[in-house]
């Protein structure tokens, strides 16, 4: 049974301070700079070379070459540690993925440490092991490369190679999902190894082999992170032996008794319960790409192992916040790689590993408990990019107090945690008021049991595999595709898109739209058909027996989750461009077609000329009132047809599994790199300038808090299934309550509205400007992007002006 | 690889080098990439970790413009870097595993030649998303020669740091 006990649910008395160990930790954090880890890339090629067994099917080859990697992993455990293991052998490491897109890096390696964005540390062996082993060995056999050759260079990948109008992301990683963490901590790994063997001797001599082979490869997989455990256990009892200091010799020793227990068995008490989880995220992180492999509820999945040490009296809530406090360190001891220009697109990324917090449990009831506010100290206290923490908070059902408390720690931290409302969610996930069908399929039950993966996407965490991050569609580039033809300005003369009708052949905005609509439907079946290509070669190329062992529903039906084994089925996307597509649709429609002394021909001319020449047209559509964000029920209603075309175009394709596709309004950060790709836009636009991001108004068009608020809530979440973001920026008040108390109605006002998603930065414009003049000075400040946290000095030049000019408002 | 003609080697390189230094200075684009190929060639031989690594690479990179007056093909077989200039409409037999297409004369040289020159930065993306260069093919190719141009470049980077 969840409850808060604490008298004071801030638990002011916890400090830094006084917790000197999550102090030196976080010092060792911020003061290391990341390195390239060759480890997993070398490890993996090796047994390839030597071990790996073509004629075997891709799951049994999976589980052996997973289980290897595992064995060879080496055991680390940093000084002062409470946790053991490492997510790369280094303190905060870049691993590499040959079989994905690790060769992008290829060109730099010899330069990593000086590049000016996010430079690297690479050793002058890994350079070698990369350049001469790794990398050659997997030219012809990554999965973007096995794909271009499975179906002959299809056109949907060359559109992707074109960089600007979608990206489609299994080429480098099919993470952005929840595992099933729970199982972990209630049943341990042995009791999923003993299923996967029962599954496999019921198992006819006619059923499928790839049936077969599929519960080995999920065996192989566990056994591989079961000798993880035991190399570590040994490391920590031979680091014990050479210990000087008794105390640490004694926590040595408490870990390696821990790591000969957990995860094979479920574990007793909240030390064991972090350690198994944490050692399973390693797993994860050597089989999938270190991008978005999500934790879900933690304070619901560790609850009752925290109740039962604080009443055992084997616990008190600061060695709780110590705990979770090395936990989030551990999830921060590794970043995404990217190659320099990369950097445009996603610049400064972590590995955005989501925790959820807060909310109702299956039955709808309040489940915010002691742990939730342990977890939301962690939070504060330590002002880390990694994990990416969202806050769930129903309205009328938490109390009131818990939000003021998430808005304190927003204000404290300037960015985190993320807010969603659960009543929207709830419903948007069971789509009960949605004319359409069960999109998602999911019960009441699991729709309130959500938790977030990656960004902001919900989903029922452990039983769904949704690769919410599988598709980013530049919106912006079916607009141009419009007023073009089918061509883009950026490709000038190649034809991409049909051949639709030209602007001086349009008689009527209603000419505009269906044109629009036959460019959207085209840029949603290019991508589609990519992801769905991509899904296959992955499956081919890359199973994931360990994933699916952690995902509920792979097990009974003897499928990877790949090929739909998961219970629920859906993939992801991201459209970018919202509000500056309908602010530019408005303005076709007022100014194009709407006798006020233009015609639709002039506004074309004039954004082919980047408004040189048209500034008087350009202020009047700058001017005008109908924009996103803004009281105009023509732009409300603009968006809604917007959102709704997407809705019905990706809704009725199906993706490779047989799941649905859900369309989420987030963009991370390329909004800034497309940005600067886009000519002027109808909407007044100009060339180059950032797009606004998530579903955040064009910065400076929606003045108003209230009204932009209003605007996005009245939005129809139903057909927001992958979430949005919607990004505000606050100046706080220097009384902290003041601001605490108007942050919290602003919110739970919205929430009440109909909002689905909100996030903030509360931190003025000047602080900004000065980071970027002089980052120095400011060498951690913590900004929320586009569904993420990262460090504002981070950012490139694009990015930080984008969060520098986001509109305002006072709290 | 037969030493008694290192000297032979050196030689050449010292001229080639000397070649593309001036070719750097006169901006002639159309000549550019020829000369840095065979530049590239002799680099190969006689610097030790380019030979190796290249030593069991076989692959054939294209580089043209898109009208295809400039058309180079970079071949590396057996441990050689063999670049062959081709006529506009010649057949590669077998096909190349992946082409460099430049939207025009400078594109090459802005995309082999960043800004800051032997100082600066290769930039595929940015080259990419700047619409100057396309690519088709196996990408991993396009990234192996970038690596073993960014070791070229090197010394001259290391000289500016």
């Amino acid at each position: 049974m969840n409850k808060v006990t604490f008298a004071d649910i801030s638990l002011k008395g916890i400090t830094l301070e006084k917790l000197p160990r999550l102090e030196r930790l976080r010092n060792v954090h911020f003061n290391t700079r990341p390195a390239v880890c060759a480890e997993l890339a070398l490890n993996m090629t090796k047994y390839m070379k030597e071990q790996d067994n073509p004629g075997e099917s891709p799951e049994l080859r999976a589980g052996k070459r997973l289980k290897y990697v595992l064995e060879h992993k080496k055991a680390v455990i940093h000084d002062d540690d409470l946790l053991a293991g490492t997510t790369t052998t280094k303190i905060k490491g870049v691993p590499i993925y040959p079989q994905f897109l690790g060769q992008t890096l290829w060109p730099e390696l010899e330069t990593l440490p000086e590049r000016k964005k996010n430079p690297y540390d690479i050793r002058q062996t890994e350079i070698d092991a990369l350049n001469f082993e790794v990398f050659p060995y997997w030219m012809d056999r990554t999965v973007q490369e096995v794909c271009r050759k499975d179906f002959k260079d299809p056109f949907c990948l060359k559109m992707m190679e074109r960089m600007f109008f979608f990206l489609a992301s299994k080429a480098n990683t099919i993470s952005h999902t929840v595992p099933d963490y729970g199982i972990v901590v209630e049943q341990g790994l042995a009791s999923i190894i003993r299923k996967a063997e029962q599954r496999e001797s019921e198992l006819g001599s006619a059923e499928d082999y790839r049936k077969r082979d599929f519960y080995k490869a999920v065996r192989l997989s566990l056994e591989g992170v079961l000798a993880y455990a035991q190399r570590l256990r040994e490391e920590c009892a031979y680091l014990s032996e050479q210990e000087k200091n008794p105390e640490h010799q004694k926590e040595l020793l408490k870990i390696s008794e821990i790591c000969a227990r957990v995860p094979r068995e479920k574990p007793n008490t909240f030390q064991e319960a972090l350690q198994a989880i944490w050692i399973c995220q390693v797993a994860l992180n050597q089989e999938n790409n270190n991008i978005s492999i999500s934790l879900g509820r933690l304070d619901q999945i560790l609850y009752p192992l925290y109740r039962k040490g604080i009443d055992e009296g084997t616990l008190t809530p600061s060695e709780a916040v110590e705990g979770v406090g090395c936990f989030y360190l551990k999830l921060a001891d590794h970043d995404p790689m990217s190659p320099e220009t990369a950097e445009e697109l996603f610049g400064g990324s972590g590995s955005n590993q989501a925790i959820t917090l807060g909310g109702v449990d299956g039955s709808g009831r309040d489940v915010v408990n002691d742990l939730t506010y342990v977890m939301l100290k962690a939070t504060e206290l330590l002002k880390v990019k990694d994990p990416n923490v969202n806050v769930r908070y129903y309205p009328g059902v938490n109390p009131k107090e818990y939000l003021k408390r998430l808005c304190e720690v927003n204000i404290v931290t300037k960015a985190t945690p993320c807010f969603h409302n659960d009543i929207e969610n709830i419903r948007t996930l069971t789509r009960q008021d949605c004319s359409e069908g069960n999109g998602s399929g999911y019960s009441i039950e699991d729709a309130r049991d959500y938790s977030i993966v990656g960004c902001v996407e919900p989903v029922k965490g452990g039983k769904t595999f949704g690769h919410t991050g599988a598709i980013m569609l530049n919106l912006t580039s079916a607009l141009e595709m419009t007023l073009f033809q089918g061509k883009h300005r950026h490709t000038e003369q190649e034809q991409f898109g049909p051949v639709t009708p030209a602007p001086s052949e349009m008689a009527s905005f209603d000419d505009f739209l269906r044109a629009f609509e036959r460019q959207t439907a085209f840029m949603v079946e290019q991508s589609v058909e990519l992801n769905n290509l991509l899904g296959k070669t992955h499956l081919k190329v890359h199973p994931l027996p360990l994933l699916s062992a952690l995902t509920e529903g792979a097990l009974q039906s003897g499928k990877d989750v790949l090929e739909g084994g998961a219970t629920y089925n859906s993939s992801g996307v991201a459209v970018i461009g919202l509000s500056e597509v309908v602010d530019s649709l408005c303005a076709i429609k007022e100014f194009g077609f709407g006798n006020k002394g233009y015609t639709f021909s002039d506004l074309v001319t004039a954004i082919k000329e980047d408004w040189a020449g048209h500034e008087k047209l350009q202020k009047k559509i700058l001017c005008s009132g109908t924009k996103f964000g803004t009281d105009s029920k023509e732009a409300a209603d603009t968006a809604n047809l917007v959102i709704d075309l997407l809705h019905r175009e990706y809704h009725k394709r199906d993706n490779y599994r047989g799941g649905k596709y859900q369309v989420g309004y987030w963009t991370m950060t390329t909004h800034a790199g497309w940005g600067r790709l886009t000519g002027a836009l109808p909407s007044g636009r100009k060339k180059g300038e950032v797009l606004p991001s998530g579903i955040t108004p064009v910065s400076g068009q929606a003045p108003n808090l209230t009204t932009a608020l209003r605007f996005v809530a009245q939005l129809d979440s139903c057909k927001i299934q992958n979430s949005h973001a919607l990004n505000l920026k606050f100046t706080p008040t220097p009384d902290k309550e003041t601001s605490i108390s108007n942050l919290a109605d602003h919110i739970d006002a919205y929430m009440q509205m109909g909002g689905l998603q909100v996030q903030c930065n509360l931190i003025d414009r000047a602080t900004l400007e000065d980071a970027r003049a002089n980052p120095l000075n400011h060498p951690h400040l913590l900004v929320r992007v586009s569904g993420y946290t990262a460090y504002f000095t981070d950012l490139n030049p694009h990015m930080q002006e984008e969060i520098i000019t986001r509109a305002e408002y006072a709290l | 690889m037969n030493w008694l003609l290192y000297p032979y080697w050196r030689i050449r390189q010292h001229y080639v080098k000397k070649n593309f230094l001036d070719c750097l200075k006169e901006e002639v684009a159309e000549e550019f990439l020829k000369v840095l190929l065979q530049f590239m060639k002799y680099a190969c031989f006689l610097d030790a970790y380019l030979r190796r690594s290249i030593k069991d690479f076989q692959g054939r990179i294209e580089f043209r413009s898109e009208n295809k007056g400039i058309r180079v093909l970079a071949e590396f077989r057996d441990g050689w870097l063999n670049p062959k200039e081709l006529a506009p409409e010649e057949e590669i037999i077998p096909p190349a595993n992946a082409s460099v297409i430049f939207k025009n004369p400078e594109a090459v040289r802005n995309f082999l030649l960043p800004p800051g020159g032997l100082t600066g930065r290769r930039d595929v993306l940015r080259a990419l998303l700047n619409n100057e260069i396309r690519l088709e093919g196996n990408f991993n190719y396009i990234y192996r020669f970038g690596f073993l141009a960014t070791h070229l470049q090197l010394p001259f980077l290391k000289s500016a740091v």
